[in-house]
């Protein structure tokens, strides 16, 4: 307290000041800066200073709204004159000289009138970003094409538009000791649960660290398990499926200069989930859905369960694949594990070159990989072919989970679960599985149980998370994340059909 | 930092319990069928013949046929194993396969292992043969064209699955020779033209053969005691009953009987014990099926002759049952399981019911109907 009113005394005695004592103040503040203009006018019998950032302010508007005006007038200036007459609107009177450089950094122009008691700043940033474009992280066939960009505003905008209501509330966290970075947190008022938006309010703006790369890394910090392979808040490229969480009374999270929206609370299926089951007919739309739970667990189980199979349990294999099963193994020098984890890793390889480099070469080498060495590695006798069909399914069964951070997690889970099943057969994959659960049950997103909604059990929330049912029956909001409205219309009136002769 | 510790103490108690004892399936030789007899010079030993799966590369047939002899099952395989460059491994055997040496003395201690060991399904299937099992199985071995280890297997799960055969799984058989008053039944092999095929059905009293009866006089075991949903039936019935429906202008051939075929056949049957003083069963059957087969041209467009012919049919089946009941009071077995029924309400002991069955009495009440018969241009 005391220290605060001594820096008020303090600022309040750097103005009024000479123009050349500001100059070497803001100097010294800008560490002699190459970009850091400052300009110097006569206007009149005022003296007049101009200072910016030259990268970081857009020019045009520099010149037209701020010295065009400012010097073709004859007489004298005062703050407050500069104030009214000046075509900008976001004007600030600024007298801190921290306060100040906060302003130049992020875009602002400076205008000080020699003795004045003040200065004034004028935000008219220019940021460079792409345009917005089709998302190629979440491809979606059916529904709405556009992501995300690394401009906030963009987003922002993009949000907006798509919820076009007063209600949609939009608050502002500056997080970053070093570099400042604005996160902007979003909810329907009427419809979020308090809690959950004062939980994540609460986890953003206690976040103390120097900066923030992306929203990626943020989630990293503000995540209820660190220690947990299983992500905890959904990160998507698309406005659509941002705003959908949204009305289904979820948070949502921007961050500025990531091209990630951060949604909470989330659970493990919906990570599975797509906007595109909703554009789908729901009887296709479930038939979709429920595939992807089958893929999730054909990629996790189907290459432990073959390793468990042909090394302990013998008996589970049909009579008719045992001869060829056993005649493709009979071939290979190796053990089952290390012929699965030696694929396994091809594979993992195959993708990690395939995604750093330029997509031209990336698909050469999907195909010298996939097929010539697929091929040799059989012919070899390095592996069994049936292997290859079984790693392939795998591999492929992990790419349908429509975010990529979960499918990166199963893939990853799997290789214990080779080990395991390598070791112990399908009594270790069944303690790799028990395991899983019982981590899974104790994992929470935003304080809300992982397994929602089939831990804490909850059959209203079936036809949101596993299946679709036609919209006349399903007509509420997922029960489990507790939004203050359930009901998103009227069960009754749906079932309505107005007839002609009405 | 404790639960570190934790960690690693379960990480050494996993390392100390071991690894579970692998089975790679490329080192392993599955047996799919077993014979068994009895050796001739030794009556104590056991000859073994095994028909197994082994994974070689270069090999052109996956089977290998191995025998032994040895005091135990499990001896034998042990024996069998030193002539083998496969671990031998019982865990996908499908065919158990008893010759006539081991099935008259009984079969009971073979079977004992099989059901202990929790390798083998219970769903394997048993078979008694004609002549020495080992035999038939270097029979098929040498001469089947298809996939030997699964020859046997396919043989009669094929038949059990169109309803020809009853089921006799392991299970089955052990499930009647535990049961008071109840006697199992096996399919009964013989080698024709250097194939095996189902020639009869084998009866056991016990675990022991006592006789045979033909596959089709089985047909009657399950009618009896369970129900068809799609089984099939010849019946000839002899043709002075149906000269007057003969459409005779079409058919001038002179034959004895009347060969017909019933197929889709539906069963129903409820047993009920009468009075147990004279233990006398009443059974009620009802069969539904399909016509597909005639000898002769009939007008089965008249409602009349559709109904004598189900009475006829109905009064022929009734017959044969009754032989049939004749043959099984004389062995004195009852694979139908009257004793079953007679226990669930006066219990009894084997020994007992043994005594009584050659007295039992049965009274049947056979109703047959035609559902369907074609459309006869």
């Amino acid at each position: 307290m005391k220290r605060s009113k001594e820096r008020k005394s303090k600022a309040k005695e750097m103005f009024p000041l000479s123009i050349a004592d500001l100059k070497k103040q803001l100097s010294d503040a800008m560490h002699d800066n190459p970009d850091f203009q400052l300009q110097e006018f006569q206007v009149g019998a005022s003296k007049i200073l101009v200072f910016y950032i030259t990268v970081m302010i857009n020019k045009n508007q520099l010149n037209s709204s701020i010295l065009s005006p400012l010097l073709s007038k004859k007489n004298d200036w005062t703050l407050a004159e500069i104030r009214n007459k000046l075509p900008l609107g976001n004007a600030a009177l600024q007298t801190d000289l921290k306060a100040i450089m906060d302003d130049l950094i992020s875009g602002a122009v400076g205008i000080y009138v020699e003795n004045e008691e003040g200065l004034l700043t004028y935000l008219i940033p220019q940021q460079e970003h792409r345009k917005v474009q089709k998302s190629d992280k979440e491809s979606t066939v059916l529904g709405p094409q556009d992501a995300f960009t690394e401009s906030l505003d963009t987003n922002l905008n993009q949000v907006r538009w798509r919820l076009n209501s007063n209600d949609l509330v939009s608050e502002k966290i500056i997080v970053g000791e070093r570099v400042k970075t604005e996160i902007r947190l979003m909810y329907l008022k009427s419809l979020a649960n308090e809690t959950d938006v004062q939980t994540m309010r609460q986890r953003l703006q206690n976040l103390v660290m120097d900066e923030i790369e992306d929203a990626t890394p943020l989630t990293y910090f503000i995540e209820d398990s660190s220690m947990s392979i299983f992500p905890q808040f959904y990160q998507t490229e698309l406005p659509s499926r941002f705003t959908y969480s949204i009305t289904k009374g979820k948070v949502g999270v921007l961050v500025d200069k990531s091209p990630t929206g951060i949604i909470a609370p989330t659970t493990l299926f919906s990570f599975f989930e797509s906007t595109e089951d909703v554009f789908m007919r729901w009887n296709v739309g479930s038939f979709i859905r429920i595939l992807r739970f089958v893929a999730l667990i054909i990629s996790a189980l189907l290459t432990p369960a073959y390793v468990a199979a042909v090394t302990f349990h013998y008996e589970i294999i049909p009579t008719p694949l045992l001869t060829s099963l056993g005649s493709s193994r009979a071939a290979v020098p190796f053990p089952p594990v290390i012929e699965a984890m030696f694929l396994e890793l091809l594979i993992e390889l195959l993708r990690e070159a395939g995604a750093r480099l330029p997509t031209k070469v990336g698909q050469t080498i999907g195909i010298v990989g996939g097929i010539v060495i697929g091929q040799a590695a059989v012919a070899a006798g390095l592996t069994s072919n049936i292997l290859i069909i079984v790693v392939a399914i795998s591999a492929l069964a992990s790419f349908t989970a429509p975010s990529y951070l979960i499918g990166s997690t199963i893939r990853v889970i799997r290789f214990p679960m080779i080990l395991l099943s390598g070791f112990l057969g399908l009594i270790g994959v069944m303690a790799g599985i028990c395991f899983l659960v019982i981590h899974l049950l104790k994992v929470t997103s935003l304080g809300r149980p992982y397994l929602l909604p089939a831990y804490p059990f909850n059959y209203k929330d079936f036809d949101n998370t596993f299946y679709r049912l036609p919209n006349f029956i399903s007509n509420l909001r997922s029960v489990s994340f507790r939004p203050k409205d359930m009901i998103r219309y009227k069960q009754k009136r749906t079932k309505k059909m107005k007839d002609i002769d009405e | 930092m404790p639960k570190l510790h934790y960690a690693s103490l379960c990480f050494i108690f996993i390392l100390l319990a071991g690894c579970a004892p692998a089975y790679p399936i490329e080192k392993l030789g599955v047996i799919n069928t077993i014979g068994v007899d009895i050796n001739q010079e030794n009556e104590e030993m056991l000859d073994s013949t095994y028909v197994f799966f082994q994974f070689d590369p270069n090999a052109n047939s996956p089977n290998e046929l191995v025998s032994s002899t040895a005091k135990t099952i499990k001896g034998a395989r042990e024996r069998a194993n030193l002539k083998s460059n496969f671990r031998l491994v019982p865990g996908k055997l499908r065919v158990q396969l008893f010759g006539p040496s081991i099935a008259e003395q009984g079969i009971f201690s073979i079977l004992d292992t099989l059901s202990r060991d929790a390798k083998i399904t219970d769903t394997m299937y048993l078979a008694a043969a004609d002549s020495s099992a080992g035999d038939i199985l270097s029979q098929v071995f040498q001469n089947s064209t298809t996939n030997v280890g699964t020859h046997l297997y396919q043989l009669i799960d094929t038949n059990v699955e169109q309803e020809i055969l009853i089921r006799t799984t392991l299970r089955d058989f052990m499930h009647k020779y535990f049961d008071v008053g109840s006697d199992p039944v096996l399919p009964l092999l013989s080698v024709k033209d250097q194939m095996p095929s189902i020639t009869k059905m084998a009866l056991f009293q016990d675990d022991r053969q006592v006789g045979e009866i033909s596959t089709e006089e089985g047909f009657f075991i399950k009618l009896l005691s369970g129900k068809y949903q799609t089984g099939r039936i010849e019946v000839d019935l002899p043709i002075e009953k149906f000269e007057s429906v003969r459409e005779t202008e079409t058919d001038n051939r002179k034959e004895e009987s009347l060969f017909l075929a019933l197929s889709e056949l539906r069963s129903r049957n409820k047993i009920k014990l009468v009075s147990k003083e004279e233990v006398k069963f009443k059974s009620e059957v009802k069969i539904e099926a399909r016509l597909v087969e005639l000898s002769e041209q009939l007008t089965l467009d008249d409602e009349k002759t559709l109904h004598k012919l189900e009475d006829e049919i109905a009064k022929n089946l009734k017959q044969q049952i009754n032989n049939l009941m004749a043959k099984f009071k004389e062995l004195n077995v009852d694979p139908i399981g009257f004793g079953e029924i007679y226990n669930t309400k006066h219990p009894i002991t084997k020994k007992e019911w043994r005594a009584k069955f050659p007295e039992m009495k049965l009274d049947i009440d056979l109703k047959v109907k035609i559902l369907r018969h074609g459309i006869i241009e």
